[in-house]
């Protein structure tokens, strides 16, 4: 199921990170109800930490966190061997080109900008999660 | 010895009409800033700061940092601005010669590479010797040069800046994450009217501090700095609120001010003959502005918030107001022209005078006549009555107007949390008068002295960094008894 | 001395009183804030349930501070979201009657309320308002035209597009404003700007081709490539930089070309377009620019080839002649 050494789990456990509570209060419940775990991390460096200690199925980053931003974060899950092929979306009002550019150029997998539709969110999770 | 004793008593009447006036200036900015924090605190709910954030629209913000021995702070502060809530920013840093080891730490923090950046040349500077950006962090650009002063770093900023507009900041603060935002949407939602913002600076000095924020606003445990605190709620909460609204701000502060990279290219960039360069800017831009003769403003918005750090210890706080008499002095000479003249408007008839008589000269009414007064009553020859009013008329009323200050602060922004903090303000507001205002004059007394002789160096400044979470407000060893 | 003591007595009394309002007031804020903050906490995972639950689902009753509390959180629900969770906010609003409150104060003598009332009603997701919303955008306030813009552009009122382009442009609105709004109309909004690009006026031209370039799609370049060929540069270069958003490939021919415009402008906007759409006669035509031009030219080509062709730009700033914008972006690529 997760060809990566991430443990198998009856359950996608997916990591959350936003600072801002009402955000990550919804997508919880959104992909909780869709059938996965989650993890909820308010800034970066939390999310950093819960991602390498807990090895989640894919992350969903807000990138206006403190501590670290979430292109921070990607970088450095990035660098991690263990969290080198964990996906991650992307989910932030920056929706400037410059900004979805250094998205990706972090490494990230998607970028989804806010407003933005709970469905479509779990949608490309789904996406992305049932490939594995 | 009559003819001595009748030009004392003169001089004390004077400085009787002098603090009446004075003050009776305030009470109006007091009355002005009331309903302006009004309007304000209702507009809130409308501003669409969000919209801002996430439009696509929105115009890019060159943030600019001129740096000269600033290394204990200048990673923390960079880091402030590298996280802003801004849709389009960089940051510019401008090492100015420095002697210390601030672009090392700039170098070490932020992972620097030199890149040979193109710069424009509209305004002549001192040389540039190396450019750099930072492979870690996007929008980061440093530019290494050298040392030119204030004026001349920010003009260096100015031709490596790339975005239409630019926000100059010290580099001993930290923006808060929205401050940008909120300085820069009157500008954007007028663009062809607004010529430049300026917002608010608070003190830091003992609020906790972690990753580049203020997370808990609290009044300093240091005497000189709680007395600071109450000088920039009058200065910026009051003040500068109640000339904006009569559209004759005369200073945008050096400290966080916004503005059309264009039109500070127009008129030339900084003045580098002066220290007061925000100040003989703010006036260069209103005589440019009005010379034109197109309606233009140029305002003061009190919501967004820098913090910076105040001088805790006598010399360095002195050598400060030291150095902002001679830059009053400085603007206003250069613009003498514009003093009293009905062809420059409310800037030349009310602005001007204003910063002239009751800035610049202060002293020589506030301490002179407060001495000459106290001395002819001690000798009998001021009826106490008259003694009596000339302290409610300088001492009693300016309580009043710093505790308006106060209140003002409370109603529309409360950002200290505890009791005694208010009460420790309180305290110092009476505490002021008793010998802190009088030598401050001292200190603008010396001044006048700096200026005869010619003076024109910046002097040292003492950084000592700001606290973190982990460290003590105050740091043993550095606390100075004022 | 009668008179001045009384004028001392005054004085000090005023000082006393705003510390007793400062005190009160303290007391009271700091209460209140923290019982806000408290519900907050609570209702939050209620207003989401609410949020993500069915259309039929009940629509909940609550009072005083429980209704604001809740109120505003379905509002910030309604500032993040897209889809069906705005429906149910709007059906909550319009059920707990929160609509008709704000459209009965979109009448109001105060300008600030009427501001208030016009925002508040793009977050409460009724298109209903929408009719009150239109003749707002001609309010005598411009916090309130503000207002109403921004909240039609959240209700993704088609009718509003019209009066918002012209608003704009005729400065009764902030530009950035009333492109947000129809931004966030989205491409239902692009056939009649399509039709704007070809207006009378340049500047609506220009404003008309921006914001297609924002929110238009791949096809919608075929028509605004003649716009390259407009007697009025604010209007070419806006041509210019749409049709580097919307991915110019069929345009690329044209774009060159504009690379001579004799305004700067253009000519930058050009190379940044140019810098998208790629190839190898765009790299051709961009070198000599950034090479020699005049600043931003200069830069925005040097910029785009960095892009197209890194190779190409390391080896020519290594060239005498090559020009400080080569070599910045020269030294950038190799970063």
């Amino acid at each position: 199921m997760t060809g990566d050494g991430a443990p198998a789990r009856e359950r996608p456990l997916v990591l959350a990170a936003d600072d801002d509570e009402d955000i990550l209060g919804l997508v919880a419940f959104r992909l909780e109800r869709s059938g996965y775990d989650v993890l909820q991390a308010r800034d970066g460096e939390e999310a950093f930490e819960l991602a390498v200690r807990e090895q989640p199925d894919l992350a969903v980053l807000d990138v206006m966190m403190p501590k670290l931003d979430g292109f921070e974060v990607t970088r450095r899950l990035r660098a991690e061997a263990a969290t080198s092929r964990m996906p991650i979306i992307l989910l932030t009002a920056r929706a400037q080109d410059a900004d979805v550019q250094q998205g990706f150029d972090a490494g990230a997998d998607d970028y989804i900008r806010k407003p933005f539709s709970p469905n479509e969110l779990r949608a490309r999770v789904q996406a992305i999660l049932g490939r594995r | 010895m009559n003819v001595v004793h009748n030009l004392a008593l003169a001089y004390s009447i004077v400085a009787f009409v002098y603090f009446a006036i004075l003050n009776s200036v305030y009470l109006l900015l007091t009355f002005l800033a009331w309903r302006d924090m009004g309007a304000e605190v209702r507009a809130r709910r409308y501003l669409a700061l969000d919209e801002m954030f996430r439009s696509p629209l929105t115009p890019g913000v060159s943030v600019l940092v001129p740096a000269f021995n600033e290394e204990p702070v200048i990673v923390e502060s960079v880091r402030s601005l590298l996280v802003l809530r801004y849709p389009r920013h960089e940051v510019v840093v401008v090492n100015d010669g420095s002697g210390d080891g601030t672009l090392a730490a700039l170098q070490r923090a932020f992972d620097l590479a030199p890149v040979r950046l193109a710069l424009r040349d509209l305004i002549p500077t001192a040389r540039v010797r190396a450019t750099y950006v930072s492979r870690a962090h996007h929008g980061l650009v440093v530019v290494d040069k050298e040392n030119g002063g204030r004026s001349d770093a920010l003009n260096a900023g100015i031709n490596a800046a790339r975005q239409p507009y630019v926000c100059v900041i010290d580099a001993d603060s930290l923006l808060e994450p929205d401050a940008l935002l909120k300085v820069s949407k009157p500008i954007l939602d007028d663009p062809n009217v607004l010529a430049a913002t300026g917002g608010t600076i608070r003190i830091a000095n003992g609020s906790r501090v972690d990753h580049g924020r203020v997370v808990e606003a609290r009044v300093p445990t240091s005497r000189l700095a709680t007395i600071q605190v109450l000088e920039y709620f009058r200065a910026f909460l009051v003040a500068r609120v109640g000339w904006s609204k009569l559209n004759a701000l005369g200073i945008i502060s050096g400290a966080f001010g916004l503005f059309h990279r264009s039109l500070v290219e127009t008129v030339g960039g900084y003045w580098t003959d002066t220290v007061g360069e925000d100040f003989e800017l703010t006036i260069r831009l209103h005589r440019h502005l009005r010379d034109r003769g197109e309606p233009y403003r140029i305002a003061f918005i009190s919501d967004p918030v820098c913090w910076t750090e105040a001088p805790e210890q006598l010399a360095t706080l002195a050598r400060q107001r030291r150095r902002w008499q001679r830059g009053l002095w400085e603007g206003i000479r250069r613009h003498l022209r514009m003093v009293g003249n009905p062809r420059y408007g409310v800037i030349g008839l009310v602005a001007m005078p204003y910063f002239l008589l009751f800035e610049f000269l202060s002293p020589l009414f506030a301490l002179g006549g407060l001495v000459v007064t106290v001395v002819l009553w001690l000798l009998g020859s001021l009826p106490t009555a008259y003694f009596v009013s000339f302290l409610l008329v300088s001492i009693v009323l300016g309580l009043v107007l710093t505790t308006a200050a106060l209140a003002l602060e409370e109603f529309s922004y409360q950002r200290y949390r505890r009791w005694r903090e208010i009460a420790r303000l309180l305290a110092y507001a009476v505490l002021e008068n008793l010998g802190y205002h009088q030598l401050h004059d001292v200190w603008r007394t010396l001044g006048y002295v700096d200026i005869l002789r010619g003076k024109t160096a910046w002097g040292t400044q003492q950084r000592r960094g700001f606290s973190t979470p982990d460290e003590a407000p105050a740091v043993p060893g550095e606390k100075t008894p004022s | 001395m009668g008179v001045l003591e009384v004028i001392g007595v005054v004085l000090l009394a005023t000082s006393l009183v705003f510390i007793v309002v400062l005190t009160a007031r303290r007391s009271y804020t700091g209460s209140r804030i923290r019982r806000r903050d408290r519900l907050t906490t609570e209702l939050r995972p209620l207003a989401i349930a609410f949020v993500e639950g069915g259309a039929d689902e009940a629509v909940p009753e609550y009072h005083g501070l429980e209704a604001e509390v809740f109120a505003e959180l379905l509002g910030g629900y309604a500032r993040l979201l897209r889809g069906e969770g705005r429906e149910r906010i709007a059906a909550y609003f319009e059920r707990r009657g929160g609509v008709d409150e704000q459209l009965r104060r979109l009448e109001s003598r105060r300008a600030w309320k009427r501001a208030t009332a016009a925002f508040m009603l793009g977050d409460m997701c009724s298109h209903r308002a929408v009719g009150e919303l239109m003749p707002a955008l001609g309010d005598r306030a411009r916090p309130v035209r503000m207002a109403a813009a921004r909240s039609l552009g959240r209700l993704e009122a088609v009718e509003s597009i019209e009066p918002l382009i012209e608003s704009g442009v005729s400065g009764r609105l902030p530009e950035d404003v009333t492109g947000l709004a129809l931004f966030d109309i989205g491409p239902a909004a692009v056939p009649r700007l399509l039709e704007l690009s070809a207006s009378d006026e340049p500047a609506i031209r220009a404003r008309a081709l921006e914001l297609v370039g924002l929110i238009g799609e791949a096809r919608d370049a075929k028509q605004i490539v003649d716009r390259l060929s407009d007697p009025a540069a604010a209007v070419r270069a806006a041509a210019a930089d749409a049709l580097g958003r919307l991915g110019a490939g069929e345009a690329r021919d044209a774009l060159v070309r504009a690379l001579d415009d004799r305004v700067p402008a253009v000519r930058a906007a050009a190379a940044r377009a140019l810098g998208q759409a790629g190839g190898r006669r765009a790299a051709e035509a961009l070198l000599p620019v950034a090479r020699g031009d005049s600043f931003e030219p200069a830069r925005a080509a040097a910029d785009a080839l960095a892009r197209i062709d890194p190779a190409l730009v390391v080896a020519a700033a290594a060239e005498p002649d090559a020009g400080p914008h080569l070599r910045e972006a020269a030294d950038v690529v190799s970063l």
